[in-house]
């Protein structure tokens, strides 16, 4: 299971790009007020460049179980039932995840019909993020159970 | 027999103390009235239910029906810029004949082709007017002024055209930004001036009237046609009565919003010099707007021009 | 049918489903009985994350990882210990201190917890202090860090409500002293019961040195403050001056940020950021349900006919407050019920900005009870103590909290007298 940790590996380099990218443009928006020059696209890109930095990042933050929730019932099981507790819980994310992707796909194509109005991107591009963010969150999630029943561990979880 | 029952959401933008909340309310008794229940209105004012732009979105993908819009329009179908270009029309007048007339009906079969939605009547907004802490008479005084435009194309180029340094904050921080000085003035009709609290903040109120404009309620096509036809004529016959309605509720609107804005002592500039901004932002119209606009844009001074000569 | 929304989402936390999953799933769930179009699940995610001000979100935790990873929270916990540590009980009060510091730098509770006790813990151990006792210090001062500027729980009532950020900045501080004087107090009292050691007094000399060490960081919340009320930048740009500034801080003064730790800060940094935005747009999702479903007006008028009487509202609304505190996430509670419980404060005349204080401060309270209580946990797990052993020494902490969101309810100028200072 190699390709998990490439996959990972990946996806975080995209992120660190993404979030540096964005930190410029705020710099660059603050530097410009001082400047007498009108520059309106920072805000918008600023926005979207953020959009796909979460969509890339929460599949990351799942595979790390960086989700808050109460682990009540959780503490009282044994670790063959917590495999299966966690099997139930990740199916249950994948679901939502697939309706993500196929929903996502609608929301695209809303955006195919008008642009951005200040950086003049078609909408399609930023709203893809959305159905980008359910198919790694479906991934992900289906690496998590697989990862339950198969001695595999997750690296990139234990850092 | 068991009646079937079609709910409709209008998601819209304003306060629930605002004309237009009353004008949708207002609309939705009615339309119960005339279709005897079987049509039913949801008003959810503030944009509870989301932003113009995803309100839109949900519009057509079914999970609101109706909503007010104007200019946002553009993003999905050009010619609806004309609802709220700077100094196409010179009286509110001009403005309804327009709307009324040929390239209203051009513009709203536009919106109904191209963004799926379906004009059901018109309201008229208060012309947008600059607010500041200076008095502003022609666009030399602009020079220097940083204020907060709406991410609006149009209106960013015709005022960095009439020599103001447009800046674009989400309306939501323009308050603060004002206060703290980050920009000195800002642009909106005289309700929203109020509703927003920009007169503690800002000294002038300067009558640019540099927009006039309408907006529409709107119902998604797929919504409306769902519709028996009877159903429909009974809606559009509401409409009617709503479109009458709002007119009434505008008028006393405009005084009693400039009433309070002149007790809270806000200054209002009446001596502000509109045929210099109209030249100044002229080139950013001519600029922004492809043929087939600029003409109909063109055609629509040239009869704001017959009005006045005939008067 | 809002019964089955919100019931569901309740089932699903209480076993044990993350809180972003509870949402989601309650939520897809309704669209899908009730038949609606789902495809207002990826349109309200995507409203809810593409928000200019939540940027500040990532910004202000990196900063703060930033200037962790720069030493800074050693250089605080130095001169809280050379300024408090020589009364009795001494570390206990430099613990209540350092918190009080690092708020200046963190945005969240959990960060302080987390970072402070760590070190401070193990060290009041060391020392005789009991593991309970140590606990219960490091949980509930750093309840003070989301009350004093910068603030993640500010920036989301911001973006909730439309008010001015820079004014619920300002608004939580007096609340915020309030506190940390009230948990110095109880530190006291306690540690002067139990006869608990004191440190060795420092010269003068001593404490402006330790002092300077402290300074970069505890300048960061007037360049912040300075910059959002001067007009010299919004909320989220400063958070990212505030980054610019715990780069060059860690990397010129102190010298101990290295480019190869980097990656990993980031990293580290977005992945926080996701889990919390995320959830921010599912709970948008569930938001936008319940609003359509007529809720919020609902509870509200529910609420104004059990009576009119401003005092009991106010008091159903704590009380509600803090029991969503105890078992919510503080940003999923914030986002999901400010925007609901907002009409019925304005009714009663409640300023918003007065209103996001009192919400924010009943919350973080929650931080730190069973069941759960993530500052409370961190903390018992650094002291090695069960959560019962813990929450038995809080409880007089609590005490003071409880006291502080009383007068805070009630007396409105406390959160509102320094916004109105820059009027
Ligand atoms: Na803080
Ligand atoms: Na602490």
């Amino acid at each position: 299971m190699r390709w998990i940790n490439t996959l990972d590996r990946a996806i975080q380099g995209i992120v660190l790009l993404l979030f540096s990218a964005l930190l410029l443009v705020v710099v660059f928006q603050i530097v410009i007020r001082f400047l007498p020059v009108t520059v309106l696209w920072t805000e918008e890109i600023t926005r979207y460049l953020f959009v796909y930095t979460i969509a890339f990042a929460a599949p990351l933050a799942l595979y790390r179980k960086e989700f808050i929730k109460v682990d009540f019932i959780y503490s009282f099981l044994s670790a063959k039932q917590r495999a299966v507790y966690e099997t139930i819980v990740h199916t249950l994310i994948g679901i939502v995840a697939a309706y993500l992707v196929v929903e996502g796909i609608n929301f695209y194509l809303l955006g195919t019909f008008f642009s951005s109005p200040a950086s003049g991107i078609p909408m399609q591009y930023v709203y893809a993020a959305v159905p980008v963010l359910g198919l790694l969150l479906l991934c992900y999630s289906v690496l998590f159970v697989i990862s339950q029943w198969t001695s595999t561990n997750i690296e990139a979880g234990e850092k | 027999e068991e009646q079937e029952v079609t709910t409709w959401k209008l998601n819209h933008f304003s306060d629930s103390n605002h004309y237009w909340n009353e004008t949708s309310e207002y609309f939705a008794d009615r339309v119960e009235e005339y279709t005897d229940g079987s049509v039913n209105i949801e008003v959810y004012a503030n944009g509870q239910l989301g932003d113009e732009v995803n309100t839109i979105n949900s519009i057509q993908h079914g999970a609101i029906d109706m909503t007010i819009t104007g200019e946002t329009l553009e993003n999905w179908t050009p010619s609806a810029m004309l609802m709220a270009t700077p100094y196409a029309f010179n009286s509110q007048e001009h403005m309804r004949s327009t709307v009324e007339g040929e390239i209203g009906q051009e513009i709203e079969s536009d919106i109904k082709e191209n963004a799926g939605l379906t004009p059901l009547f018109y309201m008229e907004r208060s012309p947008r007017n600059l607010t500041s802490n200076r008095p502003i008479s022609a666009p030399e005084d602009l020079n220097g002024l940083d204020m907060r435009v709406p991410n609006v194309p149009l209106f960013i180029d015709a005022w960095s055209e009439a020599g103001a340094q447009p800046q674009s904050i989400s309306l939501s921080e323009v308050f603060t930004a004002l206060q703290q000085g980050v920009i000195d003035g800002q642009e909106n009709p005289n309700d929203l001036i109020q509703s927003n609290g920009f007169y503690e903040v800002q000294n002038y109120i300067n009558e640019t009237q540099h927009v006039r404009s309408w907006i529409y309620v709107v119902i998604g096509n797929d919504q409306f046609e769902a519709l028996t036809p009877e159903e429909q004529d009974e809606v559009q016959r509401a409409a009617e009565d709503a479109q009458e309605y709002s007119q009434e509720l505008f008028t006393e609107q405009v005084e009693t919003v400039e009433q309070t804005l002149r007790d809270e002592g806000v200054q209002f500039n009446e001596n502000v010099d509109q045929k210099a901004f109209q030249q100044a932002m002229q080139p950013a119209i001519r600029e922004y707007f492809d043929q087939e606009q600029y003409e109909m844009y063109q055609q629509i001074v040239e009869q704001g021009k017959e009005r006045e000569n005939s008067e | 049918m809002a019964f089955l929304l919100v019931g569901l989402f309740l089932v699903l936390l209480l076993a044990g489903m993350p809180i972003v999953f509870s949402l989601a799933v309650s939520s897809l769930v309704y669209l899908l009985i009730n038949g609606e179009s789902l495809t207002i699940i990826p349109q309200t995610m995507f409203a809810g994350i593409n928000s200019f001000t939540l940027v500040a979100i990532p910004a202000f935790i990196l900063a703060g990882n930033l200037m962790n990873e720069g030493g800074i929270t050693d250089k605080i916990i130095q001169f809280s210990k050379a300024s408090v540590g020589r009364v009795r009980g001494g570390l206990s009060l430099t613990n209540v201190a350092s918190s009080l510091g690092f708020s200046g730098i963190s945005g969240t509770a959990l960060a302080d917890t987390a970072s402070i006790g760590s070190v401070l813990i193990p060290a009041m151990k060391k020392e005789g202090y009991g593991p309970g006792f140590s606990a219960a210090v490091t949980s509930m001062s750093s309840t003070v860090g989301p009350m004093i500027p910068p603030s993640l729980p500010m920036i989301i009532v911001g973006t909730l409500a439309g008010a001015s950020i820079g004014d619920l900045f300002l608004a939580g501080a007096i609340p915020g002293l309030l506190l940390a004087l009230g948990f110095f107090i109880v530190a006291y009292v306690v540690s002067v019961k139990r006869s608990y050691p004191k440190e060795n007094p420092v010269s003068t000399k001593e404490l402006f040195k330790s002092f300077l060490g402290a300074f970069w960081a505890l300048l960061m919340v007037f360049i912040i403050l300075w910059g959002i009320l001067g007009g010299y930048f919004t909320p989220t740009e400063a958070a990212v001056v505030a980054v610019l500034y715990a780069f060059v801080i860690g990397a010129a003064v102190y010298r101990k940020l290295h480019l190869r730790n980097f990656p990993k800060l980031l990293i580290d940094t977005i992945v926080a950021t996701a889990a919390i935005l995320l959830l921010v747009g599912f709970a948008n999702l569930f938001g936008w349900i319940l609003v359509s479903e007529g809720i919020p007006t609902m509870l509200a008028d529910g609420l104004l006919s059990l009576t009119d009487n401003g005092v009991l509202i106010i008091l159903m609304l704590l009380l509600l407050l803090l029991i969503v505190g105890m078992f919510m996430e503080t940003i999923a509670a914030l986002t999901i019920l400010f925007p609901v419980l907002l009409p019925v404060a304005e009714s009663i005349g409640m300023d918003t900005v007065h209103f996001g204080v009192v919400m924010v401060l009943a919350l973080m309270i929650g931080l730190s009870t069973p069941p759960v209580g993530v500052c409370l946990f961190v903390a018992a797990d650094l002291a090695k103590v069960s959560v019962g052993k813990a929450f038995k020494e809080l409880i007089p902490f609590l005490g003071v909290s409880l006291a502080v969101l009383l007068l805070v309810s009630f007396i409105p100028s406390i959160s509102l007298f320094l916004p109105g200072l820059f009027e």
